[in-house]
């Protein structure tokens, strides 16, 4: 559901705006993806002959980097909740209170946050659809590698790239899809 | 409001009354969710009949307005409340009107 009036300043009850963020969040996240893919594919001229880091972490940190900030930006205004209670949701219990109380500052003050049956509704047809959708993406790509799987040597730059599209895809795809999805908001009368 | 047959039932096939109820109280969407404990967006929803309500939520509408469910919520398009009390159709009185 969502649960911030506006995110920078920018409203998000209407519909329109919050598609213009999700275009840019998305496009981002692939125009990232290509670049991985560029430069793994050993297209892409090296500012540094030898990275001093491990291969693949400077990558990692980026990926990481981007994540967070336009997750936040973006995304962040979909939570997860459990019953009639928000939920934390980070599998390492000492971060949960850290990740409450960041979001307690976007939650308290906005009308949008309450829920009840109608954004639970929504909130289980959205991971029913996003990852019915992940299935058949998994699905095709499985059978693309099964196709390649005499050239794979040829075609690993793929690999870090697929990961990192298929990982914030069944991170954000729900999120997506209640925020593309959702009709322009009300103000309380 | 969500009560005739030109207007259709919203997404969830449903025409209700709410919206003519809440007028006739004086009562806001805000007010009204918060005595169903929802949302106000929910409360839009529901006039505009995009969302069908639980079972739990209707009868917690018709015990909040003192009428019986199928006074609100109806499959069929709602009579306006004008022609089912008094027979006077909103045209006979308001000519401009076109239906």
């Amino acid at each position: 559901m969502i649960v911030k009036s506006a995110v920078f300043g920018i409203s998000l009850a209407r519909r329109s705006t919050r598609r213009l963020l999700l275009a840019c969040f998305w496009t981002t996240i692939t125009a990232f993806a290509g670049l991985m893919a560029l430069r793994a594919a050993d297209l892409l001229p090296r500012l540094h002959k030898t990275d001093p880091m491990p291969v693949g972490a400077t990558d990692g940190v980026t990926a990481a980097l981007i994540f967070y900030l336009l997750s936040r930006a973006a995304l962040g205004n979909v939570v997860d909740f459990e019953g009639s209670e928000f939920k934390a949701s980070s599998p390492i219990p000492f971060l949960n209170g850290f990740i409450d109380g960041f979001r307690s500052a976007g939650i308290n003050n906005t009308h949008f946050a309450k829920i009840d049956e109608r954004t639970v509704s929504i909130r289980n047809l959205v991971h029913f659809d996003a990852y019915r959708k992940l299935r058949s993406v998994v699905l095709w790509t499985a059978l693309l590698l099964i196709f390649l799987s005499s050239t794979l040597e040829q075609h690993k730059w793929l690999a870090a790239p697929l990961c990192f599209i298929f990982f914030l895809g069944l991170m954000f795809l729900p999120q997506t899809l209640v925020l593309w999805t959702e009709p322009d908001m009300e103000a309380p009368e | 409001m969500n009560t005739t047959s030109e207007k259709g039932p919203g997404e969830s096939g449903l025409y209700n009354r709410i919206a003519v109820l809440r007028a006739e109280r004086g009562i806001s969407r805000q007010h009204l969710a918060d005595a169903m404990d929802v949302n106000y967006q929910t409360i839009g929803f529901l006039e505009r009949g995009d969302y069908s309500p639980s079972l739990k939520l209707a009868l917690s509408l018709g015990e909040y307005f003192g009428l019986p469910v199928e006074a609100i919520f109806s499959k069929q398009p709602l009579e306006p409340l004008s022609l089912q009390v008094y027979r006077v159709r909103p045209e006979q009185t308001i000519p401009e009107i076109k239906r």
